[in-house]
Formats: structure tokens, C-alpha cells, sequence
């Protein structure tokens, strides 16, 4: 897969084939990268990973696995930032499959992230997916 | 007195390009010669030696947080030996660390703030427009600008001119806040506009490993920016030609 971005771009079939090459792209340089450096670049490497398996939904049990390798190790290195975009994307995850409660659990604690991180943006964000989690 | 710093200057050189792939050993000798640096208390150089080591090359083996807080020592020792430039140098290193580090963004915007007001006392106009791209950045990061943010704007000019020192910042950063906010058709458009800038091919700069990232592809390249600096630094400071270098191994 290529970054986040591409994955996402994946999901929505838009770019296809540019979005699949720059997502193997991306993971290849992460893996390079959290060869290096595992503090700065295990985390996304883990985040990439789980993404990009989440697109195959045969491999549920994988993906739940990676998306908390890539939450664990954000938060040991510090990277609330990034801890909380693991739990959104965790969240997403559990959302498309239907698990509303597992998508609750952690898109409130992507927003517990968010607010140690101070982004207001990101906190209103995610408040309004739990609040659509709560009407349904 | 010199020596430590023409070591580090070497291995930061060497290890941007990533000229001879021994990276481990190179970046073990750079942080030997950083403690060499540590142990003898050369204070006046540590402005100029920290924006190449921590801002450069450090991300690749050090924790981000600790190349934050190093570069806010090379902020305050190049206050403290009258060397302003690089001192700015050093706090824009370290607000691009920070940022990556996940810094609370309240705080990091008092300390981009500090660093402005700074950058205005000494007049120093480049810095000062690269600081308010960040600001930006952070700005819109906290509550997209509403009450963050303020009316100085950073002068960049035209980013399609290829010679403008501000395009790999403002197109990174659109990227980022695009990202963030997500905009992801929009994101995706300024990060290939990033990618197609004229770079130098090698294998990955800071910004260039974190394109990859969130957005994908900007296969092993590093910034203009970057190059200019290495020039800068090594060229000048160490007084080894810069085209010599690879014969000199």
C-alpha cells in the first residue's frame, strides 16, 4: 500500500492503480525506516500494515492484531498524535464491519488522544462519529 | 577545535546522501563525534553542528523528541555566541520535530510564538516567512484558524517557480493540513505536486519519509532545502570541496 492516504483513496476505488503502487511504496519505506529507527517508524509501519489488510476483509483477526501493535508502540514512543489516528482508523475499521461498540471504544480513544494532543478540529471530528455510533 | 565539528559535518554529509550504504557505522561515528562535541564543551559550535545533525539526519536513529530538545539547545546557544542564524536555523528544526513528535500543539504554538517574535527582532526574513508556514500548520491543527490564528501571513511568492526557497514547505504543508482535515483528494494533490519538485534523488530526507507515510510514493529523495544546507554547512565550515568528496573515501 502506499500511505494513508492512497489507502484511503483505495477504499473509495478512486485512482486505483496509482493509489495500490504508492501504498507499496510506502510500506516498503517505512520498512526501511523502522529498520533504523523502530522508536520513529515502528508505529507506522504497524498502522500501514493494518490499513492496507483491512482492505481484504478475510483477514479480521490480522488486522485487529496490527491496528493495536501500531496503537501500543505510538504510545510508548510518545506519538499521541499518531496513537489517536490508530484508534480512528481502528475505529473505522470496527465501523465498516458493523461492531459498533469495538468502533466506540476506540474512537473515544482516539478522542482522549486528540485532546492531549490540543487539535480541537480532530476532537470535534471524532465526537460526531460517536454521536452518529450513539444514534443508531 | 574544528575537529569535531568537520567529523560530524562529514557523517551528516555522508549520511543524507546515503553515498556508501554503511549506514549503521556511519551513524555510530556521527554520534560518537556528538558526544566528542558534548565532552569537550564546544558551545560556540553547537549552533552550527545541531541543525545538520539533529535536523537532518538524527530522525533516523533518534527518538524525535530528543532532536526537539536538542535544537532548542542549539536555539539558545546560538542567542547565547551571537550566532542568531543558525540559532533560527536550529528553531525551525525544531518546531519541524516537534511537529512530528506530536507536541501538544497549545504549547508548540506559544513556543513558534516566541520563536517569531525572535526571528523579528533579528530581522531575519527568511526564517521568520518558514515560521509561519508552520504556524499555519499547527493553527489549523488546534481549531482550523478560528482563534488561533493571526494576520501575519508568510510571504512565499509563486511555488510554481521552480527557484523559490518556500515550495517544498508550503506544498508539505498543504499536504499535511489537507491530510489532517480530511481532505484526502486535496491532500493527494499537493503531495504529488511535492513530489514532482526538483529534488535530489537519495534516499529519503525527514519530510520526504513522512510524504511516504501519510500520503505514499516520493520515492528516496531529499529536499533542495536540505542540499543547500549540506552544501552550506559542509562546504564552507569544513573547507573540504563538496564535488571532491566522493574520491576522498
Amino acid at each position: 500500500m502506499a500511505g494513508l492516504n492512497a489507502i484511503d483513496l483505495l477504499r473509495k476505488k478512486r485512482y486505483s492503480l496509482k493509489s495500490k503502487n504508492a501504498a507499496h511504496a510506502a510500506i516498503a519505506a517505512m520498512k526501511f525506516a523502522a529498520a533504523k529507527s523502530d522508536w520513529n517508524f515502528t508505529n507506522k509501519l504497524r498502522l500501514l500494515e493494518a490499513e492496507h489488510l483491512s482492505l481484504n476483509r478475510r483477514s479480521h483477526r490480522l488486522s485487529i492484531k496490527i491496528y493495536d501493535d501500531s496503537i501500543a508502540s505510538a504510545q510508548r514512543s510518545g506519538f499521541i498524535h499518531e496513537q489517536g489516528l490508530a484508534c480512528e482508523k481502528a475505529g473505522f475499521y470496527f465501523k465498516r464491519e458493523r461492531k459498533k461498540e469495538k468502533a466506540f471504544e476506540y474512537f473515544t480513544k482516539a478522542r482522549g488522544c486528540y485532546e492531549e494532543w490540543g487539535s480541537i478540529v480532530k476532537v470535534d471530528f471524532i465526537q460526531k462519529e460517536l454521536d452518529s455510533l450513539s444514534k443508531k | 577545535m574544528y575537529s569535531v565539528f568537520r567529523v560530524v559535518s562529514y557523517f551528516c554529509f555522508v549520511l543524507v546522501f546515503d553515498f556508501f550504504l554503511c549506514f549503521f557505522d556511519h551513524s555510530r561515528i556521527a554520534q560518537k563525534a556528538m558526544l566528542l562535541a558534548e565532552r569537550f564543551d564546544v558551545g560556540a559550535q553547537i549552533p552550527k553542528i545541531f541543525p545538520g545533525f539533529y535536523g537532518l539526519i538524527a530522525w533516523r536513529f533518534e527518538p524525535f523528541h530528543l532532536g526537539a530538545d536538542s535544537l532548542r539547545r542549539g536555539f539558545e546557544a546560538g542567542l547565547t555566541y551571537g550566532n542568531s542564524d543558525m540559532g533560527l536555523h536550529c528553531a525551525v528544526h525544531a518546531i519541524k520535530n516537534s511537529i512530528h513528535s506530536g507536541a501538544n500543539l497549545r504549547s508548540l504554538l506559544k513556543e513558534i510564538d516566541y520563536y517569531l517574535h525572535v526571528s523579528e527582532k533579528y530581522n531575519s526574513v527568511l526564517t521568520k516567512n518558514f515560521i509561519l508556514i508552520f504556524r499555519e500548520t499547527v493553527s489549523l491543527l488546534i481549531d482550523n484558524g478560528h482563534a488561533s490564528s493571526i494576520e501575519a501571513k508568510a510571504c512565499f511568492g509563486d511555488v510554481n517557480k521552480k527557484e523559490n526557497k518556500f515550495r517544498e514547505a508550503v506544498l508539505h504543508h498543504s499536504a499535511i493540513r489537507c491530510f489532517w482535515l480530511g481532505h484526502h483528494e486535496r491532500s493527494q494533490h499537493f503531495s504529488e505536486k511535492c513530489m514532482n519538485l526538483d529534488l535530489v534523488e537519495q534516499k529519503g530526507n525527514c519530510t520526504a519519509c513522512i510524504v511516504k507515510f501519510y500520503y505514499g510514493k516520493m520515492e528516496g529523495r531529499c529536499s533542495c532545502n536540505d542540499r543547500v544546507i549540506l552544501e552550506f554547512i559542509f562546504h564552507d565550515r569544513t573547507g573540504i570541496s563538496f564535488q571532491r568528496l566522493p574520491f576522498l573515501i
